[in-house]
């Protein structure tokens, strides 16, 4: 698959569609409730898809290797985030810690996109990965909390307790998860009496979400104050830098193409979902307007239109 | 003719993934009964916020409860060590309610 084909993919086209309105100041808008409901199906759906793949395809070590590797980079990453954001970015320690948090974490909205953009392309990831990202969701956040110098103190009353609770039980993993045992328990054969609404309907809910983060994104960015020229740059070249480690693990894993253009889209990827309600309770004086612009705002659209055909296209020439 | 009865009610706007901590806390200082009410959008000191941003992280809602003079001031101490850090704010009003021996 060519990148213009990944760019002309209706998902692609559609997303693009929903940050042109955005910025014309359209009114246009997906309604909350409907956003939810779609983010929900389609947590729901990918998550059965990987646990009915991994159920024909059996256990395995590379996806063990896989799960390790993934957790090692999700505590790594953020090393590296929190180093450019202190030099480059100009950011104190505070802030640079709640942003590193979320470029070690991941994107299940990229993971998705880039999930079907590959399977379209006729290069299907493991259907481990699901499982891969959700481990991939929780250790970035415990390194980001100890290098905003913050650690686990909290002072007394705070709410401690809930932030651990929204890592992890934050509802996104929790479905993602379930779904994905739910896939493993029923296999190949049950899951085909529910298959025309969770793969008939995927692509088609897919573009129509990708119009309601097309406009949150550019609507975000153009709300938000703290963000420098330095910042936006950082928020381009963190999923170039996280992905290339990306890829490499996953070559010397030995993982097929589609795999590790998956696994290279994870550590590219930044969290916008759990990583920001966590740093919201943990580190409150640091500014959303800075981590959620980074993540959401430039790391995301340029995941979406460059990442995945930039790193699909690696991993085919590298792994394929 | 019925009876009104004089209350303090407290409102506090706060972000979303705190609710829960607050309405502990309120129950805590024997405020049990509250409502949260979701807001569309705003702007407020830390920036732009909006309820349908995808991250529910900057969204908002607001606390609200009716009790005693004395609940309201034990929870406004057990949240001033936070005020500022969570950005809270708080408003207390002087209000009459009907059936006042439920609140």
């Amino acid at each position: 698959m060519s990148t213009i084909d990944t760019l002309l993919s209706p998902v692609i086209l559609f997303f693009i569609l929903g940050a042109l309105a955005a910025a014309a100041r359209s009114d246009l808008s997906v309604p909350e409730p409907i956003a939810k409901g779609m983010s929900l199906y389609l947590m729901a759906a990918i998550g059965l898809k990987g646990g009915v793949q991994v159920s024909a395809a059996g256990m395995s070590s590379e996806m063990a290797g896989a799960a390790i590797a993934g957790m090692g980079l999700s505590f790594g990453l953020p090393f590296i985030a929190f180093a450019l954001l202190r030099s480059w970015g100009g950011l104190d320690r505070l802030n640079s810690g709640a942003v590193a948090a979320h470029y070690g974490s991941v994107s299940i909205v990229t993971f998705v996109t880039a999930t079907e953009a590959l399977t379209r392309s006729g290069a299907e990831p493991a259907g481990y990965m699901v499982a891969v990202l959700a481990l991939m969701e929780t250790p970035a956040i415990l390194t980001g909390l100890l290098l905003a110098q913050n650690g686990l103190k909290q002072k007394s009353g705070a709410p401690g307790g809930h932030i651990w609770r929204e890592v992890f039980l934050n509802g996104s993993v929790v479905l993602l998860l379930g779904a994905f045992f739910v896939g493993l328990v029923i296999g190949k054969d049950k899951y085909a009496a529910i298959s025309p609404v969770f793969t008939t309907g995927f692509s088609g809910i897919l573009c129509l979400f990708l119009l309601d983060m097309g406009l949150v994104a550019v609507r975000r960015l153009r709300e938000s104050r703290g963000m420098t020229l330095r910042l936006v740059s950082l928020g381009i070249a963190l999923p170039l830098i996280n992905g290339s480690l990306g890829l490499g693990a996953a070559l010397m894993l030995g993982l097929d193409a589609g795999t590790a253009a998956a696994f290279a889209m994870l550590a590219a990827s930044a969290s916008y979902i759990a990583v920001p309600a966590a740093m919201r309770m943990a580190l409150p004086k640091a500014d959303p307007g800075i981590y959620l612009s980074m993540s959401l705002a430039v790391t995301f659209p340029f995941n979406i239109i460059v990442g995945i055909p930039l790193f699909a296209a690696l991993a085919v020439r590298l792994a394929g | 003719m019925v009876e009104l009865v004089r209350r303090k009610r407290i409102d506090i706007l706060i972000d979303a993934p705190l609710c829960e901590w607050l309405a502990e806390t309120a129950a805590g200082v024997g405020i049990s009964h509250y409502t949260l009410a979701s807001l569309a959008a705003g702007m407020g000191h830390g920036g732009a916020w909006r309820d349908e941003d995808v991250s529910g992280a900057v969204a908002k809602r607001m606390f609200i409860a009716i009790t005693g003079e004395a609940k309201v001031q034990a929870l406004i101490n057990a949240l001033e060590p936070h005020l500022g850090e969570y950005g809270l704010v708080v408003t207390i009003a002087d209000v009459d309610v009907v059936r006042g021996e439920r609140f």
